[in-house]
């Protein structure tokens, strides 16, 4: 940890009193996303057979932070860095690998293979393609984001993944998301789509795994056992509520997950610098070589 | 092998331009592979202790230092434009200072002006830049230790016209820099330095007639000494020369699209690459039956230049075996901030590149010259 | 060899055709003359030969040339490389690699001659003209009689039949002169090679020729053994000048032969003394003391006392490299000066800002065209008026003192070298400076308009104004100098009235002292003016 910030320590001083520049933004359970406060991001696995994976988060918040918790990560390019989103992975789906998996991530993929970011203020009921990269967005409250991947819009409405209540369903939910913790395991909460009833059955049984750790974790979190019970309900209700809208709805093949507030791990930064001392010899090594061979020349010459 | 003296040292001759530019090439892919820090400043000191061994006295051979001043103003130039032009910045960053944000319009609203600057961006770029600095300082490395002019000659006789006139255009450079001091100085005479657009004019204006009228002399003269001759070439042979060369060429540009577009179909780029060489290759050696010219001295091609050439070409080969291996030692990512691994293999090719400083055989060294020498540059001076 | 049948050369855009209906008949192994004044179409001539004229330069061509049986209408210059090989005037601009071996064995490789054969010719070769111990310098090194003789040598080794040289020495001063002239007749004479060869400067070059041809500036050409022509031309050396004067059958075209003729003249001129411009001491304009340029590691000038006096036109001689260049510009204000002083009228010029600076000294560089950067002539002229503070017109007025007819719409690269260095000069002397130095003004100019920049400098020093000419040309230095300085390696060895310093040794001697010596005579001018005094 100290040898981590080693090269910063001079630094700070620098940095002052601006700090880090991002806001205190923090995963909320989908609840307490309303329509006038907080962010939801919809993440579109389509692609891979995957479901449409929901986050809300509190504002202010930047689309970066916002699609790197609750379970959601990303992993940006080598070339790039992180600001452009190359992989994203949802704990609860293909266990956490990124998606495109093939994906080497070394330089910027073309815009057929890469994914898209999708914008829709409070009003606006079709989306918008970002001006802004996901670090240097900042939305506004009640305002929902889409990642797709592969060029196209999304084809699932904002209306259809926007909050519907006014207020956040449970505050005392509130209290988990300063739970701490290495576990990522994720509360999928498989919501399925009247639409076609077969379907969804065979959507929950394909979530079948998750289901099983929905089981484990919710064993586990003795505070909240009750809290699972009332959200189906609610979100169920939600749903519904969002189909009976209309046309706009998701497609059959298409599920809604929301994903549970979930601060993501930080791996510590690591490595002995002792590669370095050898590298710095080598290099100082060949250069005591070049200006000897430079002295000789002109001495002789 | 190199003929060797009854002392045991070798005989000074120089090497092949192409060899050396072989070894520089090879040595630009290997450093197109990696963004480690480490490796990169290895590349730099062997590039450094190649040219300070095996370059000759010539003028020419003498510019190394300003490609590296060169390399230094690029790797400033991406960390400024890194830092101005706001990047993403995560919450992993170390924020090092902000520089004050400008608002831009909507419609342009992509770009960003100003904004926390963070460490791990710099770095970034900074590392950008210096891997862009290496492949600039290889192309250096082999500008002095071949002569460049030497290295056009070994052009097939159907672009020798091509390699002609990169060669004069490159003893432009030293008149056209002879011609504004020349100048320069006699604006003294005149009004003194101007500032703007007058000065500039009456700089240019006697310079680049100067270099105008000198052209024209030397197209005259290189047309009175026999360049240009056509040979026993018909017209209809130099028509299907030049259509085969220009349809390779047209294909190997598509070829190369093809390959590096992955929105177009596989099938198109590979192929249409090959066609391309087949068709360039045609066309050169359609060109080559015109009895043309002969070669005074050819430098030959002997052990010390497939030494010298192969170290290169291996390093490049060992780099991209590396590359698929082990990627992550190749380009380590800044995020988390760590040090960066050192790799045996990419380290243990490098240094292979450096023998190439040791199996060159030394530069002929200029025999002292009787007598002052009267520079023709400083005539105008003295 | 080469033949003119009926040859007229018009260019795009001229109104008359330079060359006239020329019929010219040149037989193998001649060391051929080409003499007339600026413009006369000597570079068409010898153009036409190669074929350089129409195939490079555009125009139109009548009648046919032909060399060794071949018609220029249907070679290229190309494709005669073997035959007719071409020198020009600036050798460096002509050169196509970097070292003298290379550049030797280019030609050869156009011509693809096989490799054996080659290293030999570029062995014989560098004998030849001896250059062997400069094989592997780089070309912007040697000094301009090398390049000059290796700009032989690289067209020599193709083995032409012909050699085309068009004013190989007005850059060179007389030792490299000599050089490359000696190197010359020793290819006509030891290998049969016919030389045709345009110069101004004909003093040294005369002797040798086979022939003249004559070109009057009509267009017309007359050609014939030396003796005859030069009996009827306009442009002549001092040799056939006073030849012509004394009336001398058939007339001397050598130092040696003249003095065999001159027996006569001698005895007539024997109690005169030529009217001398006596060395009035007028006020010192400036004054230098203990001038010192270095460049780098080389020390260009080497302590240096000079004093300039108004009215006086100074000569400055010396071999290339002896620092004539630097110490001008270091007395100028502008050139680098490590230490000494210059003072002109109280004050270091070097000290002024520049345009202050130009109404002290005023400085004509060796390349006069560095200082023109407008389109014509007349908005140069109002440029310096402006540059100077004077007022409109100024420049013009003295424009046309010094050359009157130049057409205010030309543009300046246009004009001949004569009227260039006009132009530069009236931009100069706008500021209306103390003193007037010159850097190598002679280069390429003919002996009329020599003659004319003598009379400019004369009315300028008229005017009470110092000039300081450097120059190699001893005839020149005779006519108009009243002082001589001489500077060999940054330090003057010689300062002194103009015959004592030029008479005192042969190399420097003008031909009229070589010839009339030991009577001090140094222009045909003053020996005209003696004879004719002596009439009266």
């Amino acid at each position: 940890m100290l040898r981590r910030l080693l090269p910063v320590a001079v630094l700070l001083g620098c940095s002052g009193i601006l700090g880090t520049g991002t806001a205190s933004a923090t995963a909320l359970p989908i609840q307490d996303c309303t329509t006038t406060s907080g962010v939801i991001v919809a993440v579109d696995f389509s692609h891979w057979g995957g479901p449409v994976v929901r986050g809300c988060g509190s504002t202010p918040t930047t689309g970066y932070q916002l699609v790197n918790q609750g379970g959601l990560a990303t992993t940006g390019t080598a070339h790039d860095g992180p600001g452009f989103i190359c992989r994203i992975s949802y704990s609860g789906f293909n266990g956490g690998t990124g998606e495109p998996a093939d994906q080497k991530c070394l330089t910027t993929p073309p815009a057929s293979a890469s994914w898209s970011y999708w914008n829709a203020n409070p009003g606006q009921s079709s989306w918008t393609l970002s001006p802004t990269g996901a670090a240097n967005t900042n939305p506004p409250g009640g305002a929902v984001q889409a990642w797709t991947f592969g060029g196209g819009s999304p084809n699932f409405s904002p209306t259809s993944v926007r909050a519907q209540n006014s207020s956040p369903a449970s505050s005392a939910r509130s209290s988990s998301a300063s739970r701490r913790g290495g576990t990522s395991a994720p509360v999928s909460q498989p919501v399925s789509k009247p639409t076609a009833p077969g379907s969804s059955t065979k959507g929950a049984a394909g979530n079948s795994s998750a289901a099983g750790k929905t089981s484990q974790s919710a064993g586990r979190s003795t505070g909240r056992a009750g809290s699972p019970a009332s959200t189906p309900a609610a979100s169920a209700t939600g749903a519904v509520g969002i189909l009976t809208l209309g046309s706009a709805g998701p497609t059959a093949s298409q599920r809604i997950v929301d994903a549970e507030p979930d601060p993501a791990p930080h791996s510590s930064g690591s490595g002995s610098y002792v590669p370095e001392l050898a590298g710095g010899a080598i290099v100082l090594g060949l250069a005591g070589l070049a200006g000897f061979t430079m002295w000789q020349r002109k001495r002789a010459g | 092998m190199p003929a060797r003296a009854s002392t045991g040292r070798r005989i000074p001759r120089g090497l092949h331009p192409v060899a050396w530019w072989l070894w520089a090439a090879g040595l630009a892919v290997a450093v197109s592979r990696t963004s480690n820090p480490l490796l990169l400043a290895m590349v730099l000191a062997v590039l450094g202790y190649v040219v300070s061994a095996r370059r000759t006295d010539a003028g020419w051979a003498r510019g190394f230092k300003y490609y590296l001043w060169f390399a230094l103003i690029v790797v400033a130039i991406r960390v400024v434009f890194r830092s101005v032009f706001a990047s993403p910045v995560t919450p992993d960053d170390h924020i090092l200072f902000s520089l004050p944000r400008l608002p831009m319009p909507g419609w342009y609203a992509g770009v960003q002006l100003g904004g926390p600057v963070s460490l791990e961006a710099s770095l970034s770029a900074a590392l950008d830049g210096l891997r862009l600095a290496c492949i600039l300082c290889c192309i250096g490395a082999a500008n002095s230790l071949a002569n460049p002019k030497r290295a056009l000659r070994v052009l097939p006789g159907a672009l020798y016209e091509l390699g002609v006139a990169v060669t004069v255009s490159i003893s432009v450079a030293p008149q056209l820099i002879d011609s504004v001091r020349r100048v320069h100085r006699a604006r003294q005479l005149r009004a003194g330095r101007r500032a703007g657009v007058r000065g500039l004019r009456s700089v240019a204006v006697p310079v680049l007639e100067d270099a105008l009228a000198r052209s024209l002399q030397l197209a005259a003269a290189m047309d009175s000494r026999g360049y240009g001759r056509t040979g026993t070439a018909s017209r209809a042979s130099r028509r299907l020369t030049a259509a085969l060369l220009l349809l390779g060429v047209v294909g190997l540009a598509a070829g190369m699209y093809g390959l590096l577009d992955n929105t177009l179909p596989a099938a198109f780029g590979l192929p249409v690459l090959l066609a391309g060489s087949l068709l360039c290759c045609g066309g050169l050696l359609a060109g080559n039956r015109r009895v043309s010219r002969t070669s005074y001295r050819p430098d030959p091609w002997r052990a010390p230049e497939w030494l010298v050439s192969g170290s290169g070409l291996l390093c490049a080969a060992l780099l991209i075996v590396a590359g698929s291996v082990a990627p992550a030692a190749l380009n380590p990512s800044l995020y988390p901030l760590s040090w960066p691994p050192l790799p045996v293999l990419p380290t243990i090719a490098i240094l292979l590149a450096a023998t190439a400083g040791v199996a060159a055989p030394p530069p002929p060294a200029r025999l002292p010259v009787a007598g002052r020498p009267v520079p023709a540059r400083t005539r105008v001076a003295a | 060899m080469i033949r003119f049948d009926r040859v007229s050369v018009t260019y795009d855009g001229a109104t008359a055709p330079v060359l006239r209906d020329v019929e010219l008949d040149i037989p193998e192994g001649e060391l051929c003359l080409v003499v007339g004044p600026t413009g006369a179409g000597k570079s068409s001539l010898l153009g036409a030969v190669n074929g350089l004229v129409p195939h490079f330069t555009g125009g139109t061509l009548a009648g046919r040339v032909t060399v060794a049986g071949r018609d220029t209408a249907h070679h290229p210059p190309r494709e005669l490389a073997e035959l007719v090989g071409v020198v020009s005037q600036d050798p460096l601009a002509g050169f196509v690699t970097d070292t003298v071996e290379q550049e030797l064995a280019y030609g050869m490789e156009q011509l693809a001659v096989p490799a054996a054969v080659m290293r030999k010719r570029v062995e014989e070769t560098l004998d030849l003209l001896g250059l062997a111990e400069l094989r592997d310098r780089p070309l912007y090194e040697l000094s301009g009689g090398q390049q000059q003789r290796v700009a032989i040598g690289s067209v020599l080794t193709a083995h032409p039949r012909v050699l085309v040289l068009d004013e190989p020495t007005s850059a060179l001063d007389p030792t490299a002169a000599e050089e490359v002239l000696s190197a010359i007749t020793r290819l006509v004479h030891d290998l049969g090679v016919t030389v045709l060869l345009a110069e101004h400067r004909l003093e040294r070059v005369v002797q040798y020729a086979d022939r003249v041809v004559y070109l009057a500036g009509d267009g017309s050409v007359t050609a014939g053994s030396p003796a005859e022509i030069f009996r009827h031309t306009s442009v002549a050396p001092p040799v056939v000048d006073l030849g012509r004067l004394a009336g001398w059958r058939p007339l001397p075209l050598s130092v040696r032969d003249a003095r065999r003729a001159a027996g006569p003249l001698r005895a007539e001129l024997a109690g005169r003394e030529p009217a001398e411009n006596t060395l009035v001491e007028q006020a010192e304009s400036l004054t230098a003391r203990r001038v010192l340029v270095r460049h780098g590691e080389l020390i260009a000038v080497r302590e240096v006392d000079l004093t300039l006096r108004r009215s006086q036109i100074s000569a400055l001689m010396g071999r290339n490299g002896s620092g004539k260049s630097s110490l001008l510009w270091a007395l100028q204000g502008s050139g680098p000066r490590q230490s000494g002083t210059v003072v002109v009228r109280g004050t270091d010029p070097k000290r002024l800002p520049v345009a202050e600076a130009r109404r002290l000294v005023g400085l004509v560089p060796q390349t006069p065209t560095d200082l023109l950067y407008l389109d014509t002539v007349a908005a140069e002229l109002a440029q310096a008026d402006r540059e100077s503070g004077r007022p409109v017109g100024t420049a013009r007025q003295l424009l046309d003192r010094l050359t009157p007819g130049i057409t205010a719409e030309l543009h300046p690269r246009d004009l001949s070298a004569g009227q260039q260095l006009s132009l530069v000069l009236a931009i100069q002397l706008t500021a209306l400076p103390e003193v007037l130095l010159l850097d190598e003004p002679t280069r390429g100019l003919d002996y009329q308009a020599k003659q004319a920049l003598l009379g400019m400098l004369r009315t300028v020093a008229g005017e009470g104004r110092s000039v300081l000419v450097a120059t190699h040309d001893v005839e020149f230095v005779a006519a108009v100098a009243d002082r001589v300085l001489v500077l060999a390696e940054g330090e003057l060895v010689a300062d002194g009235p103009t015959a004592q310093v030029i008479v005192a040794s042969p190399a420097f001697a003008p031909q009229t002292a070589k010839i009339l010596s030991p009577l001090r005579f140094l222009t045909v001018q003053q020996v005209s003016d003696a004879l004719a005094g002596a009439d009266r």
